[in-house]
């Protein structure tokens, strides 16, 4: 069964395929900072990510006529359609270059470092864009788009299992990487 | 639900027990109510993960001229309503070109046993006269 958030997305969707404008600026205000934020972590660049957002949306009025609420819900397909966009640049890039994107370095834990929060926010970006792109995609999905452990899994096409693998997996390299941070409560 | 279990998911999904594998959830609040020291140690460690991954570099804000090129790509109720028409349109040309199907079909149908008899008619003149070809031959001699 649908939560009632699922449920008004469907209702918004189909009135965005008519061409309703109140619903069309309703989704694109209510889903597209969260897009936006989704594409950034997977890219690592603001333009690309703007484009991914875009182009994703493009997609929801394309489909949003047809759009048919069935079990699964709009906010995983949106997940789904922006992160196969992601990888569509991810895969052109390393085409252009030949090697896998230059991942931001993580300068490690350096001696007598005293951190701000913009330079410990500098050091999760950088060792999150140094995570393989599935743990970082659930990541990204789990902890930052904080959707549902099943949820997550439909977006990525892989079991709650498999999801359950690559979060644990990059957690213990961000663990490891970001050790010397102290962050107040 | 064991410790190493109870570990496992606090790797994986960090301390927030909403975030937990639904199915998993009560077996986890069960072990943390009958080991509480060491199921707390394990979420305090997977909660300091959790507020080093929040102090993330800003996110952009989406732009005015974002959301704005955004909104202009968006269906427009006009575009909407001018396919309603289109289809209205061709719904009612369908149903002629079908209405016309229809007619043809029943001409051709009505049409074939007089097509049928007209034949057989033909038919049998062409026998009457060969019959009286037979009786009275021509004289193919006379010039």
């Amino acid at each position: 069964m649908k939560s009632p958030g699922a449920e008004a997305d469907d209702q918004l969707v189909l009135l965005a395929g008519r061409g309703d404008q109140a619903a069309i600026r309703t989704l694109v205000n209510s889903k597209l900072p969260r897009l936006l934020g989704l594409a950034r972590r997977m890219l690592g660049d603001s333009v690309d990510a703007e484009d991914v957002a875009q182009e994703t949306f493009i997609k929801v009025w394309k489909f949003s006529r047809h759009w048919r609420p069935g079990a699964a819900s709009f906010d995983t397909w949106l997940h789904k359609v922006a992160l196969n966009l992601c990888y569509d640049r991810l895969r052109r890039r390393r085409r252009m270059t030949g090697e896998p994107p230059p991942d931001q370095v993580d300068e490690g834990p350096g001696p007598d470092r005293n951190l701000h929060a913009q330079d410990v926010g500098r050091r999760v970006s950088a060792s999150l864009a140094g995570l393989p792109p599935r743990q970082k995609e659930a990541i990204v999905l789990c902890h930052y788009q904080e959707l549902g452990n099943i949820e997550a899994a439909q977006a990525m096409g892989v079991s709650v299992e498999a999801l359950e693998s690559l979060l644990s997996r990059a957690r213990r390299t961000l663990r490891a990487n970001l050790a010397d941070l102290a962050v107040d409560d | 639900m064991n410790l190493n279990r109870f570990e496992q998911l606090a790797w994986a999904f960090g301390a927030d027990l909403g975030r937990w594998p639904p199915a998993e959830r009560e077996a986890a609040l069960h072990l943390a109510a009958s080991a509480p020291a060491s199921a707390e140690a394990l979420l305090a460690q997977a909660a300091r993960l959790d507020r080093i991954l929040n102090v993330t570099a800003p996110l952009p804000v989406p732009s005015r001229a974002l959301r704005e090129r955004i909104i202009l790509a968006a269906p427009s109720a006009r575009a909407f309503s001018l396919a309603w028409r289109w289809l209205a349109g061709a719904a009612i040309g369908a149903t002629m070109a079908a209405a016309c199907a229809a007619g043809l079909a029943t001409g051709a149908t009505v049409g074939a046993p007089a097509l049928a008899s007209v034949r057989l008619a033909v038919n049998a003149d062409a026998g009457d006269e060969a019959l009286r070809l037979l009786r009275d031959p021509p004289d193919l001699t006379e010039g």
